[in-house]
């Protein structure tokens, strides 16, 4: 006992520091596209160091609209965190075999959603240095933001303890013991639909903003993430398969494909409800989805969002109902569709709407400024960044080319195509064995 | 093995190209400047006179003393006869500067007793002094009189807790002006301007098709006001 | 499990390209590194312009919660704060921190049929609470309500005229309702906002993270978050202050109207009444059957915006029982005398 125990001190440093070097190897597209994403880090970095010091002054907030851009991607980023179970059900549940080898990718992607889900969330924050008071006087259960706190947070630590408990077996060749990460799996479905039903609540619990006290938000912001979130995973999974020759069926994509094509439809006709609702009983209480789908007294700027938004989804939906689906590319281009379709109708169409017009009847739009997107498209490009090292040194642990016994022979064509019949050589445990 | 050693040849180049790129990038990190450009706003031009809490208006004390010629003169030093009876025509020589608007009550000796000026008659032949304007007042106000008893008509400054501090009510002439007690209409201070506030109404009004008597108004107007707003005024 | 361990030499050589290039791969990472920490310094740079250092002191970090507070915390806190104003403003402050009265719950009333909307109450509150002028923050916002609906979002905020009132319309102030039940308290994370015996809904500005959902869950649009450090002019700084009312406030907090608690709790009436120029506002203990404003709910027909949300606001507004259409008509001879 004791001596695994200093033997797992000694090796998970080392394993760590392997982990570390390895991020800086790759062939010169992989060099061009993480400084790229560096470059784009920084300066949402510097962006972020500005509104630091001068203020939220410095986005297009009000207190009108008090919220904006931040909140809209942290909600959109949490349904993409959720929807890491639209991998785990199918595998674990239903044993779905074409999936299996390709959980571990959505379960890193929910790893850094909730990371960058926590970076909007520090960002919104008029005094992030004061984020210790959280833990001084915490106002749970009555604070639904408490709820989200807890939520995000365990959902973070229960995905990096899943994904790092099979990484690092597979880096020491052994069999994962299922007591240590199936239970854990478990209850990761179950907090999974949690933290996206408590982001709901966020919004849904006001009853100062008519436009999200309904009932339908939470079962929507499921809807929706269960769509955008494994569009967006078949999309990384085709770049990892192009990237690394990391096998990935196409029954796996049908298989998801099946998902997002369902989760769209629930999600195109939850709409459907709400719009309907609002106006078919023409009480005032409509005005924000007046203000969103029509305009409001000549104010009119979110309404070409929406729209777009709508047909957007209205396309990936036609696409994924019809035989078109079957063609790679106008499934990549539907996947591409709705995951700007949803991104838009949760932030611009969501959260933006419900403080428009204020409580008291005034009439102030809201425009993002420069900083702010420079901010956001800083954390999404950093984001890029932890999920592109993440998978880089993931796929040679699961190759086993990266073993605790073995040295890493820098071959810098990584990302070039492998031949499976060598990686099966070296590897104690193959990726499809793994489970 | 021609592949490898092309890669080889391009790794470490690449460290030269991402360091020159970094160093590019902190140039034009530093070239955006230490800070954004922030909206601001003017103060509103509101002068502290504007502003100023407590009494609105002098009332007259009792006795009343008035200023004529830099001489402080009080009301019988020159209504020391009773000349007028309250039934005559009111043609005035002197308090020309008085506008009498008070409706029906359009005589001076209808509140002021006309064998002492220093007093004010009420309707059962008592007179009471100016500090006590309201009993005068009361006689055709019931129901603000009422009201002001109890402290919901008018004004009360100082402290809402007697026990710490001096309430002052105010009384009807510490508001209203006896001889046109309607309010003049006022000048009003700015209005709100917050920050990206865009285009506003201003003193436009909204055509909104919930209020009912906007829409009726519209129609009795021969309903040309499809243009969605109307310049508010008496045109109604 | 005993695991093979890779000798030293081997793990130095394990991502070389090349064994012998040390001296090449050291100046190439060298480069990058250095390229890397310059781009990162640039990115860091406007922290520099960070000043108000006062802001992030140690004592700062440290101070408690305004409730964890006991006497001589409080009495170093006001310490700081004093020192801080007298430092930006050249003012030297009497603040003090003032606890609600025992059987005291205040309650605001205002008379729709008196107001006539010259906003002269939203800037003696901006005069008397430090607001900042820019950006600017007020608590206090003046609808002017065409006649023919109660419904608040056809009322206009952003009325310009050459006087008021203006025949068409009746006015409605709005600010803090200090409800019974408020959901600003309720929502926020760090317990920054809450409640106190009288009724006043406070903020501890030491204490708030400014996420601003407070702000999204009040109904009445009460709150006002500092979206930069506010300014104030020097010369128009209100010495009377007290913790949790009028204090300046630091950027990145929330704020809203508290009552004049370091008037109210003293027993004076609050600044928006005593500027109002037709005596439409009305303040009072409510739990004294005496007081104006307990009258008022005892024998006029008062309502509260937004019953609906069940927020039990204690800001009542009423109108007198009057035919208020000829009210302003002063060529109605009925309205010489009442109006």
């Amino acid at each position: 006992m004791i001596d695994s125990i200093k033997e797992f001190a000694r090796e998970y440093p080392r394993f760590l520091y392997r982990c570390f070097r390895l991020s800086f190897v790759g062939d010169w597209r992989y060099y061009t596209w993480m400084f790229f994403l560096s470059v784009i880090a920084l300066f949402g970095l510097n962006a972020y160091a500005k509104q630091f010091v001068q203020g939220l002054i410095t986005t297009g907030m009000t207190d009108q609209v008090s919220w904006g851009l931040y909140i809209a991607n942290f909600t959109y980023l949490v349904g993409i965190a959720a929807a890491a179970v639209m991998l785990v059900i199918p595998v674990y549940v239903y044993k779905n075999k074409d999936l299996h080898n390709l959980v571990i990718f959505g379960e890193l992607l929910a790893v850094v959603a909730i990371i960058m889900c926590l970076m909007f969330i520090t960002a919104d924050l008029g005094r992030p240095d004061r984020f210790l008071h959280l833990f001084l006087r915490f106002n749970f259960p009555m604070s639904i933001l408490t709820w989200d706190v807890i939520a995000l947070n365990g959902y973070l630590l229960l995905n990096l303890h899943i994904c790092g408990y099979l990484i690092w077996c597979a880096y020491n060749k052994r069999q994962p013991t299922k007591i240590f990460y199936i239970p854990f799996v478990f209850t990761a479905i179950v907090w999974a639909i949690s933290i996206h039903t408590v982001t709901a609540f966020l919004y849904s619990g006001l009853g100062a903003r008519p436009f999200w006290n309904s009932a339908v938000i939470a079962p929507r912001f499921l809807a929706s993430a269960f769509a955008a979130g494994p569009a967006l995973i078949i999309l990384t999974l085709q770049v990892i398969k192009a990237g690394t020759g990391y096998p990935v069926s196409d029954k796996a994509i049908s298989t998801l494909k099946g998902i997002i094509t369902v989760a769209l439809g629930i999600n195109m006709f939850l709409l459907g409800s709400e719009v309907f609702t609002e106006f078919y009983t023409g009480a005032s209480h409509s005005v924000s989805a007046k203000y969103l789908f029509f305009g409001l007294h000549g104010y009119s700027a979110l309404v070409p969002w929406i729209w777009s938004a709508i047909a957007l989804n209205t396309f990936a939906l036609l696409v994924l109902l019809t035989p078109a689906g079957k063609n790679r590319w106008l499934l990549n281009a539907a996947c591409l569709a709705m995951i700007v379709g949803i991104w838009i109708e949760k932030g611009m169409g969501l959260i933006v709407p419900a403080f428009i017009p204020s409580p008291i009847g005034e009439i102030v739009e809201y425009v993002p400024t420069l900083n702010e997107v420079l901010v956001c498209t800083g954390i999404w490009a950093f984001g890029l960044l932890m999920y592109t090292i993440l998978v880089r040194v993931t796929i040679p642990v699961l190759y086993g080319d990266l073993l605790v016994d073995k040295i890493y022979h820098t071959d810098p064509s990584i990302f070039e195509t492998k031949k499976s019949s060598s990686t099966q050589d070296s590897a104690g445990v193959s990726p499809e064995k793994r489970r | 093995m021609s592949r490898t050693s092309k890669n080889e040849n391009k790794i470490p180049v690449a460290g030269y190209f991402v360091g020159i790129g970094f160093l590019i990038t902190a140039g034009a990190l530093i070239l955006t400047g230490a800070s954004v450009e922030v909206p601001q706003n003017d103060s509103p031009a509101v002068r502290a006179a504007q502003i100023v809490p407590g009494v609105w208006r002098v009332a007259l004390s009792d006795p009343p003393i008035m200023e004529i010629n830099s001489m402080e003169m009080r009301c019988n030093h020159c209504h020391f006869i009773d000349m007028k009876t309250r039934d005559q025509a009111r043609v005035l020589v002197q308090h020309t500067d008085i506008e009498l608007s008070h409706g029906s009550n359009d005589a001076c000796l209808n509140c002021h007793d006309s064998a002492d000026r220093e007093k004010l008659t009420l309707r059962n032949g008592e007179t009471v002094g100016f500090d006590h304007v309201e009993q005068l007042c009361a006689q055709c106000h019931g129901p603000i009189y009422r009201d002001w008893q109890k402290g919901i008509h008018g004004k009360t400054i100082g402290y809402w807790d007697t026990d710490l501090g001096p309430a002052t009510k105010l009384s009807c002439t510490e508001c209203h002006d006896p001889h046109s007690p309607a309010y003049d209409p006022m000048p009003l201070l700015p209005g709100p301007n917050t920050l990206r506030m865009g285009k506003q109404h201003g003193a436009l009004d909204l055509i909104d098709e919930r209020n009912p008597l906007q829409r009726w108004r519209l129609k009795d107007s021969g309903a040309h006001g499809s243009s969605g707003t109307s310049q508010d005024g008496g045109d109604h | 499990m005993q695991l093979p361990i890779i000798n030293q030499s081997e793990k130095t050589r394990e991502y070389a390209s090349r064994p012998g290039m040390t001296r090449r791969s050291f100046l190439r990472t060298g480069t990058a590194a250095t390229g890397a920490v310059a781009a990162i310094a640039a990115s860091l740079s406007p922290l520099r312009e960070l000043t108000d250092t006062d802001q992030f002191s140690v004592s700062r970090f440290l101070q408690k919660h305004y409730k964890e507070m006991d006497g001589q915390d409080m009495a170093a806190a006001l310490e700081r704060i004093s020192k801080a104003v007298e430092k930006r403003y050249d003012v030297r402050p009497d603040i003090r921190d003032i606890k609600p009265m025992d059987g005291v719950e205040f309650v605001y009333a205002l008379n729709l049929t008196r107001c006539i909307g010259c906003r002269k109450c939203v800037h003696a509150c901006v005069e008397e609470n430090n607001q900042s002028r820019s950006p600017e923050i007020q608590y206090i916002r003046v609808l002017e309500m065409p006649r023919g609906t109660t419904d608040i979002e056809q009322g206009n905020h952003h009325y310009q005229r050459a006087t008021v009132p203006s025949e068409d319309h009746y006015y409605m102030p709005i600010q803090c309702h200090q409800c019974a039940n408020p959901p600003c308290v309720k929502v926020c994370p760090v317990e920054a906002t809450w409640q106190d015996s009288d009724g006043i809904t406070v903020i501890d500005y030491d204490w708030c993270i400014g996420c601003r959902y407070c702000e999204a869950a009040c109904p009445y649009w009460a709150r006002r978050f500092n979206f930069s450090t506010p300014s104030i002019p020097k010369d128009k700084i209100n010495p009377d202050m007290s913790y949790l009312s009028n204090r300046p406030r630091e950027n990145g907090v929330m704020e809203k109207c508290h009552f004049c608690l370091h008037r109210t709790r003293l027993g004076k009436m609050p600044a928006c009444l005593e500027v109002c120029p037709t005596g439409a506002r009305k303040f009072g203990n409510v739990l004294d059957p005496n007081s104006e404003v307990r009258q008022i709910l005892e024998s006029k027909r008062v309502f509260v915006l937004k019953q609906e949300a069940g927020t039990l606001p204690r800001f009542f507004y009423y109108f007198d029982e009057r035919d208020s259409t000829n009210e302003t008509n002063p060529a109605n001879p009925a309205n010489g005398g009442d109006a």
